[in-house]
């Protein structure tokens, strides 16, 4: 055993960086097959608006007003 | 499905997700400092303690407002989703970053803890991506895919832990 036979501290960490690892990559594939296709594309823009630019998401897009 | 039924299956994927992350986690914990002693222990503690703390500074309740905003509009999902991981990536690392100056020049520990909690840290991560993926399970109601994963990454955990 990695605990038993001295894998020490470090393994343990190790042990949960890992896990998560694995947890991200299981969770990302999960929501890909449930979800369709993840698009791989940042659609932040920047705006010009009264207040100067800003860096908007494109959650809601730029008001044209 | 009616409304009860619909709110006793999300509840129990939801509390079995939380309990199986919360079991080996405890689980792994009897192991190391019942086989590597306590002071292993403390610093795992430590490096557990800085990693939870620099987490919630990286998720900015993104994954509250992905739930409220795709549960409302089922559609707007890869939107978000998108984007929000993205900030995500970036809020992390900031994390990290922060976590990193912290042990370098404010709270100085002995280098080999510092190392363990650097790497704990690394987790962050990993964890704010999971964090939106499962926010986007909770946001359509699919409570089961939170479970399965909860599960796998229980088992793993204590599975690495017996590894040879």
């Amino acid at each position: 055993m990695a605990l038993t036979l001295g894998g020490g501290v470090e393994a343990v960490a190790w042990i949960f960086v890992l896990s998560s690892v694995l947890g991200m990559v299981v969770n990302v594939g999960l929501m890909v097959a449930q979800f369709g296709t993840l698009a791989l594309q940042l659609e932040p823009h920047f705006c010009w608006q009264k207040w100067g630019w800003r860096f908007r998401l494109s959650l809601a897009g730029c008001s044209t007003s | 499905m009616n409304s009860a039924k619909t709110l006793a299956k999300n509840t129990g994927f939801s509390l079995a997700a939380d309990l199986f992350n919360r079991a080996s986690n405890t689980l792994l914990f009897v192991l190391v400092s019942r086989f590597l002693g306590l002071e292993v222990a403390g610093v795992m503690t430590l490096a557990m303690t800085y990693t939870f703390i620099a987490n919630p500074l990286s998720f900015w309740g993104l994954d509250q407002l992905l739930i409220r905003e795709v549960a409302r509009a089922p559609g707007s999902v890869r939107r978000f989703t998108v984007n929000f991981i993205w900030l995500r990536v970036v809020l992390s690392l900031i994390s990290i970053g922060l976590l990193r100056l912290i042990l370098q020049f404010i709270v100085p520990y002995p280098a080999e803890t510092t190392r363990i909690i650097f790497l704990m840290a690394l987790s962050i991560f990993s964890e704010n991506i999971s964090n939106i993926c499962q926010a986007v399970f909770m946001a359509h109601e699919r409570m089961e895919c939170l479970a399965s994963v909860g599960l796998l990454m229980g088992v793993t955990k204590l599975g690495e832990g017996q590894w040879p």
